[in-house]
């Protein structure tokens, strides 16, 4: 957190309002009827409010940014999807993930410069959240699943906006959308509000998954995706 | 009366959803259990059991009773294909009546929904035995 500013407005105001500090920080990117504002990380993190021993070095870890990620977006652009409506080929296959898994959140995310956008998504109101604060931006620094047991015991996102405000997440995997070209463009990734074990058949079943995902995102699915 | 598929065998899966079908027949085949053919229909399942030889059969029951009619003509001999093709089937519910019906059939195992990939990967290592019955 170190570098990237306090708020104005101090703990006192947090502590009055009664209400989760990043639900209400100030945001300067905000579209209108945005999400990202809504789902945006705090300008200091949760226990410094309340935790005077609390060090910056104690907060969670924003998503770090790849060396690539120019390219990246680049090639994440060149799909066109961004801020497309709903498809259902996207839709049956976290669909599918969500009934699979029994997951209450399932999502394809993908990454853009600023947020998260979700292009099919179960269980998760928000169309979109801030790239800081996502789980997914830290997925797709890898191209094995990256998966976190318990969020509250990990303190990359024990005190994540989205740990400890809704959508409560508490277990996280997901497995990184890397086109055929070698950029990771996201996720796709399952959510749970409780801790899970996942295990191997579990991590081939969503990795064939992925797998489909791509195969849409790249136009390389078989004719009977449709079906 | 069935013989059984062998690890490797070849697996013919009907299965109109496409995720589902798509994902057994991709785990099946990375886990060694069988090379999964697929067909979205039981009229596109047909015309594939004139062109090749199978080691088995999962498919999905349909309200049309399409499938039931495949699986009576495959015992009936009247597709290329061994009568005794071991088979087992999917489907949305079962009562007495069907359950006599596969029975008669000769259907090994049948998996009602919801299932899931890892019960329909059971089924198809329930299916797998001593010998192939294709000619490679």
């Amino acid at each position: 957190m170190a570098g990237r500013g306090r708020s104005a407005m101090g703990p006192s105001w947090a502590v009055m309002t009664g209400n989760p500090v990043w639900m209400l920080a100030p945001t300067t990117r905000m579209k209108p009827g945005s999400f990202v504002g809504r789902y945006r990380r705090p300008r200091r993190c949760l226990h410094a409010y309340t935790d005077p021993h609390t060090t910056e070095s104690d907060c969670m870890t924003p998503a770090p940014i790849p060396a690539n990620d120019a390219e990246r977006l680049r090639a994440l652009r060149e799909l066109l999807i961004l801020d497309t409506p709903p498809e259902e080929r996207f839709d049956r296959l976290v669909e599918f993930a969500a009934s699979e898994f029994d997951m209450p959140i399932v999502l394809i995310s993908l990454i853009d410069s600023e947020r998260q956008w979700f292009k099919a998504r179960v269980g998760m109101a928000a169309c979109e959240t801030s790239r800081d604060i996502s789980f997914c931006g830290h997925a797709i620094l890898q191209h094995e699943l990256f998966q976190v047991m318990d969020a509250l015991a990990d303190p990359r996102f024990a005190d994540n906006p989205l740990v400890v405000g809704d959508p409560f997440i508490r277990f996280y995997i997901g497995a990184p959308l890397t086109l055929p070209g070698g950029a990771t463009v996201g996720t796709l990734c399952l959510i749970d509000t409780k801790p899970r074990e996942f295990d191997a058949m579990d991590r081939a079943i969503l990795g064939t998954l992925r797998d489909l995902a791509i195969a849409e995102l790249t136009g390389q699915a078989g004719a009977g995706a449709s079906a | 009366m069935t013989a059984r598929i062998t690890p490797r065998g070849r697996l013919l899966l009907i299965e109109p959803q496409f995720v589902l079908r798509r994902t057994v027949a991709t785990m099946a085949r990375e886990m060694g259990l069988a090379d999964v053919q697929e067909a979205t229909s039981p009229a596109q399942a047909e015309r594939m059991l004139f062109e090749r030889r199978f080691d088995a059969l999962l498919v999905a029951l349909d309200e049309d009773g399409e499938a039931l009619e495949l699986l009576r003509k495959l015992r009936a001999g009247q597709t290329p294909q061994p009568s005794g093709l071991p088979a087992a089937a999917t489907a949305t519910g079962c009562d007495v009546e069907l359950a006599l019906r596969l029975k008669q059939l000769d259907i090994l195992r049948l998996l009602l929904k919801p299932f899931k990939v890892r019960g329909m990967l059971e089924v198809i290592s329930a299916l797998g035995a001593p010998e192939s019955l294709t000619d490679h």
